[in-house]
């Protein structure tokens, strides 16, 4: 017996090795304090000096004095307020049929409308051109035949239009918080209403929806904060509908003759008002609501449509046709025309634009490969250290694990366009020179969509109970070696949802790659991008396609993985 | 023999002291239980001990060595100790086997010596034909029991064990108590359990702490602690009991106001304050007077099947609860006397 | 009339005096083509119409097999920004480059950024003047910046036949154009006809209700999709492609007379493949690469040899505005705010 027991130490001794999850845990501190510091204090640097490079006030001055700049500003603010609107009123009423009634196909709806979140807003921006360009917009020209009308029946280059087509890209953020929330709401909540003698109705609207609250205004934040940081969309609307917004003035701010300094002086009102409504929302929601929503008692009670059920699904499905159907549709018909909103007649039938992206547009290859190497680097190295930062978080809190949190989340602060001129101060001198590499948009990738991927980790860590975790220390598993054994396997499909995200995240990414990347580094968003300049919808739709379909595939793939074994955890409970 | 030594332990987290210099030694090979409501700091110790958090002061150490001080934590994967938790911590995505092979994998033994000790283990703990389930399949019992099997196939140096009934319905506590004991004679591991529950302290321990306020009240066997109680927390805590207060008339005496009370055991200072405990069982019940019996009156009685417990007052108006032999039906209300002998009466402090 | 179209085109242009000494010529020899093998890539930087770029780094290596040409296409100002921001950081991507803006080689001449490589070619053959004698840049394509017009949205009889008919109010709403901030070919445009007809005809048009594109190749395609009937700026060559694909669309050379846009190439400084940078330049001012300019990319050539296929009105026949890029490259800030301050991008 002694003998036994005396060996134990040493074996445990031996088990553990060196722990190397000290190191680890300051590296991964480091290495993002680095990440989000460096290419916000070379912001800010450039934001208070001249072009000498003396300290000054006068961009500011500038911001204000100057209406070509400070049109922009008001622009961008009048913009994101009607988007978060718009987007609120969509999603909210979609959330709530889906989540809580019985409508037929309800799961179809919610799966098609998160997959219209993996439609980058540019792609949707480029189809909506095609739509409803006042005169030759598909919609517009049936409007005219049909009706006999001058007047187009809606004008995509406008505020109105700009407004449309970004809430239809928004909505799906307001539509999956919202939705994720009402399933959560417990159905005991409700059938207390329902006992003290509350009409369904009379539930609906005084029970439920004040508990969804926080996650519709959560939701609704995120709509406006997306809008006001949205580059694509501003930059291939707003210019033909002749004004600017605060990203597509920054980002002409960098063309020749380049005024760095302005434009980092114009992030400064973003980066403030993100963190500053971030900072609300914290404070406003901290505490209420959230305990209620993470309740686990009953099963949601779903609302009965009865005769109503069909209509409310033909309504669900027209508005899955905005984001959705009517885009795609657009797309797919411009891959295979001449002219992309010319007739349905075989003359302007062509293969033309397959052949050109294929065989002769030597960027295809090029950007296809960069984009994807890059989003799935992008997305293993991100879940990983979401998912160091995330355990630490979690289980260690103190100064050190709160810090790191803060670092973690920050960047949902940085809007694209922002970082990306930050890493490129950053980035284009000594000592490290990365512009013109494909590290620069990696390191640009994984701070933008650091956030999203760590608050995903976060949500699994804190439905992971910490004894899981002591459990295999005790046993003689070091810290790594538990997250490695314990911790990931049992976060997997949390870990492969964060996975996801950030890959779709990437290949959607145009404002910060817009800004880095060079011939050699191309992305699909760029090359769309720069398509979309010369006006080649045909090839752009025959990419952007293609494009989606590959993300498709790998998010399949990834859940075809993440599925492998789930009927252990069903079983397990 | 001591093999785990606690000296002087102590908590704080900020200005607030959980556990308040602990001095703890653990013979080997015993198994201590630490009792106490919520909060007394047992969990806090069990945890300083596994090592998942540092001392503010004291030490722990382990056959002379210490693992603990401030500073400097031996971390828990190498203290070649053994927990059980209250969730069991059982890894859902593994199976029974695996969760149990988990520990010896990490020791890198040879698959043929690890599959026959985890096979032997679950032969001990009676589930062997369940090794290839997941634990999601199990009932909470037998969950108790994977974990028991997990913590002790790795041979522990200590083996710890935090709350583990507590998830149990009455019915399997009362099975899994002895059940504990049972494999504890067998493997004979050195043990600190972890317990609000006096009856699985009682069952289980070679030793009971019983802890309050972060501090430890009084240590000793079972009947050690139940029959000669230090403080009316104990007294109260373990088994329940009367604690009479009053002024010391002599070593021996005390004036409780509606009379006086002797114990056997000298403690008292003339003069100064004092406390003894009674057992409700050992306060006796007669319905006519006697001397040296108090005079007393029934406020309520309930009939509990095996006894029946009376609720009376003393003429000062002092509550006292009684438990009695079931046919002894007295009226509520009605005048009682109350024979409160002098061995059963011990000194405490309050 | 080959020496007239040349003699016309040289009207327009500015490197006068006569061709400096040997220095800077050089000509297509194995030992260049072995060493432009060896690197095996070329950077081709252009704001040529993409698909005629890649129709040009087709024949290329067809010609030569084994180096490969990497196009990266871009608006003329944006590229110009780019290269601005790659040699500003050192980073020399670009091997050799085209740019639709003129003025760009003088500014790229002036920061010493240019290579001194004057095709053989374009020293013996191409009209004096037309190129800068010390090497710097030579000009691969001419266009013009023209107005057009959709043939089944406006009937020829109503068709503008100048820049000044674009104010009628009965354009109004119905005119697209590019963007000087994006495009050389439409800065130079908007240069030139600020010149000869006032910066009030940007005044005026601008409150008709113009479309703005960005590119110089977008109007033709804007117009051809019936988004906009007519054009009042864009590059001739997409509607001759336009047209070869049958699409319902005219020219306009207006009255006042149309901007031409020289299409200089010059060769990199600090490129990474100097050889295969070379060997592509002198290639691109062959008689075989520029009638694939001309075919393919419906551009105009000032190679004696190239030949105009028919149904193209000859240059000779068409008024030109003055090209002059030292002024553009000294006024370009004040055109870039002028034009913000009436159309507002």
């Amino acid at each position: 017996m002694t003998a036994i027991s005396a060996s134990a130490p040493a074996a445990a001794g031996r088990v553990g090795g060196l722990d190397l999850s000290g190191p680890v845990l300051a590296a991964s501190g480091i290495f993002l304090a680095g990440l989000v510091c460096l290419p916000i204090g070379w912001l800010v640097a450039y934001a208070f000096s001249s072009r000498a490079g003396d300290p000054t006030l006068s961009n500011f001055v500038a911001l204000i004095d100057d209406p070509t700049l400070f049109e922009p500003l008001v622009t961008t603010f009048g913009l994101s307020f009607c988007v978060a609107i718009a987007a609120a009123v969509a999603a909210a009423p979609l959330a709530w049929i889906v989540a809580r009634t019985d409508m037929p196909g309800r799961r179809v709806v919610r799966m098609l409308m998160t997959a219209s979140f993996v439609t980058p807003p540019f792609l949707g921006a480029i189809a909506w051109e095609i739509l409803a360009a006042p005169n030759s917009g598909i919609i517009n020209k049936i409007w005219r035949d049909v009706t006999g009308a001058e007047d187009a029946l809606f004008d995509v280059y406008s505020f109105p239009g700009l407004v449309f087509v970004i809430s239809c890209y928004t909505a799906p953020y307001v539509f999956v918080v919202l939705s994720n929330a009402l399933d959560r709401i417990p159905a005991d909540l409700e059938d207390a209403a329902g006992i003290l003698g509350a009409g369904r109705w009379r539930v609906v609207v005084g029970v439920t929806l004040p508990l969804a609250l926080p996650a519709l205004l959560a939701g609704t934040l995120v709509a406006f904060l997306q809008a006001m940081t949205l580059f694509g969309s501003p930059a291939i609307l707003a210019i033909p509908a002749g004004f600017h917004t605060v990203t597509t003035k920054i980002y002409s701010l960098f063309q020749f003759p380049p005024r760095p300094q302005v434009a980092s002086a114009a992030a400064i009102p973003l980066l403030t008002v993100t963190i500053t409504l971030l900072w609300l929302q914290a404070k406003l929601l901290g505490r209420r609501g959230y305990a209620v929503v993470g309740g686990k008692n009953g099963e949601p009670r779903l609302v009965a449509l009865g005769a109503w059920r069909w209509p409310v699904l033909v309504l669900a499905l027209s508005v899955l046709c905005l984001p959705l159907f009517f885009p795609y549709a657009a797309l797919l018909k411009a891959a295979i025309s001449r002219v992309p909103s010319g007739p349905f007649d075989p003359a302007n039938l062509t293969v033309e634009n397959f052949t050109f992206v294929f065989f002769e547009f030597s960027q295809t290859r090029v950007a296809f490969s960069n984009t994807f190497v890059l989003a799935i680097a992008t997305a293993t190295a991100g879940t990983v250290l979401a998912l160091i930062v995330a355990s630490l978080a979690a289980r260690r809190g103190g100064f050190f694990g709160r810090a790191l949190e803060f670092l973690a989340t920050a960047p949902i602060a940085i809007p694209g366009i922002v970082l990306g001129v930050g890493l490129f101060l950053a980035y284009t001198r000594g000592p490290v020179v990365l512009y013109g590499t494909l590290w620069i948009l990696f390191l640009a990738f994984l701070t933008i969509e650091m956030p999203a991927a760590f608050q995903q980790m976060r949500a699994a860590f804190r439905g992971l109970h910490p004894e899981l975790e002591e459990a295999s220390r005790i046993l003689g598993a070091d810290r790594l070696a538990t997250l490695r054994r314990i911790t990931a396997p049992l976060l997997k499909s949390g870990v492969i949802a964060g996975w996801c995200l950030i890959f779709i995240g990437v290949v959607r990414e145009l404002s910060a790659a817009v800004m880095l990347s060079s011939s050699a580094t191309k992305v699909l968003s760029v090359v769309i991008f720069d398509l979309n300049e010369s006006g080649n919808l045909g090839a752009i739709a025959v990419i952007g396609v293609a494009m989606l379909i590959v993300t498709f595939a790998v998010v399949g793939f990834a859940n075809w993985i993440s599925g492998v074994g789930a009927g252990q955890r069903l079983r397990t409970g | 023999m001591s093999h785990l030594v606690l000296q002087g332990l102590t908590k704080r987290y900020g200005n607030q002291t959980v556990l308040d210099r602990i001095d703890l030694s653990v013979t080997k090979g015993k198994l201590v239980c630490l009792l106490g409501p919520s909060g007394c700091g047992k969990t806090t110790t069990l945890r300083l001990v596994a090592g998942f958090m540092e001392p503010s002061e004291g030490s722990v150490s382990v056959g002379g060595r210490i693992l603990s001080q401030p500073g400097t934590a031996l971390p828990p994967e190498r203290r070649g100790m053994s927990m059980i938790f209250q969730s069991y911590a059982l890894w859902p995505h593994m199976t029974i086997f695996d969760n149990v092979a988990y520990g010896l994998t990490l020791r890198k033994l040879e698959r043929g010596e690890t599959e026959n000790r985890v096979k032997k283990m679950l032969g001990a703990v009676r589930l062997e034909q369940l090794a290839d389930r997941y634990p999601g399949e199990l009932s909470g019992g037998q969950q108790q029991r994977v974990a028991l099997a997990r913590a002790l196939v790795v041979e522990p140096e200590i083996l710890l064990l935090d709350e583990p009934l507590s998830n149990l319905d009455a019915a399997l506590r009362e099975e899994m108590r002895f059940e504990v004991r049972r494999l504890h004679d067998e493997f004979r591991y050195t043990t600190v359990y972890v317990t609000h529950d006096q009856a699985e302290a009682m069952t289980a321990a070679d030793t009971i702490v019983v802890m309050n306020h972060g501090r430890i009240e009084q240590a000793g066997s079972p009947e050690e602690i139940y029959s000669r109680p230090r403080s009316g927390f104990v007294a109260n805590f373990l088994g329940g009991a009367n604690i009479l207060q009053g002024r010391a008339v002599d070593a021996q005496r005390l004036d409780i106001g509606a009379g006086i009370v002797r114990c056997a055991e000298p403690a008292f200072s003339a003069g100064a304050g004092g406390a003894m405990s009674i057992r409700f069982h050992e306060v006796g019940v007669l319905s006519r007077e006697s001397p040296d019996a108090l005079p007393a009156r029934v406020t309520r009685q309930t009939f509990l099947g095996a006894t029946r417990d009376l609720s009376l007052a003393l003429d000062d108006g002092t509550p006292l609860r009684a438990s009695a032999t079931p046919d002894l039906a007295i009226p509520a209300d009605a005048r009682v006397w109350v024979v409160l002998p002098p061995d059963r009466c011990r000194p405490v402090t309050v | 009339m080959k020496a007239r179209l040349i003699a016309t085109l040289a009207a327009g242009l500015v490197y006068a005096g006569t061709a400096a000494a040997q220095g800077p010529v050089y000509s297509i020899t194995p030992e260049l083509e072995a060493a432009a093998k060896k690197e095996g890539n070329v950077v081709y930087y252009t704001s040529i119409d993409v698909k005629v770029a890649e129709d040009l780094a087709k024949a290329f290596e067809k010609r030569y097999p084994g180096i490969k040409v990497h196009v990266e296409r871009n608006g003329a100002e944006r590229q110009f920004s780019k290269i601005g921001q790659e040699y500003s950081s050192k980073i020399y991507n670009v091997d050799t480059v085209n740019s639709s803006d003129a003025s760009h080689f003088v500014y790229w001449k002036r920061e010493g950024w240019l290579a001194a490589a004057l095709p053989e070619e374009v020293a013996k053959v191409y009209p004096k003047g037309s190129y800068d004698p010390e090497g710097y840049s030579a000009p691969m394509r001419a266009s013009l910046s023209v107005i057009a017009y959709n043939t089944k949205l406006v009937p020829a009889s109503e068709a503008p036949k100048s820049f000044k008919d674009l104010l009628d109010a009965k354009w109004k709403g119905k005119i697209v154009k590019a963007h000087p901030g994006y495009s050389g070919t439409i800065l130079t445009a908007t240069f030139q006809m600020s010149r000869d007809l006032g910066w009030s005809y940007f005044e005026k048009l601008a409150a008709q209700q113009v479309m703005q594109v960005q590119s110089s190749t977008e109007p033709p395609r804007k117009v051809v999709a019936g988004e906009r009937p007519v054009m009042v700026d864009g590059n001739e060559y997409n509607v001759f492609l336009e047209q070869r694909k049958g699409a319902p669309i005219e020219i306009v050379y207006a009255t006042e007379g149309s901007p031409l846009v020289v299409g200089p190439s010059g060769v990199m400084k600090f490129a990474k493949n100097p050889n295969a940078a070379r060997l592509f330049h002198a290639w691109t001012f062959s008689q075989e690469a520029q009638q694939i300019a001309i075919d393919d990319g419906g551009l105009r050539s000032f190679h004696p040899g190239a030949k105009e296929p028919a149904g193209r009105k000859p240059l000779k026949d068409i008024k030109l505005m003055k090209e002059d890029p030292v002024s553009v490259d000294k006024q370009v800030e004040e055109l870039k705010s002028r034009y913000l301050r009436y159309f507002k991008t």
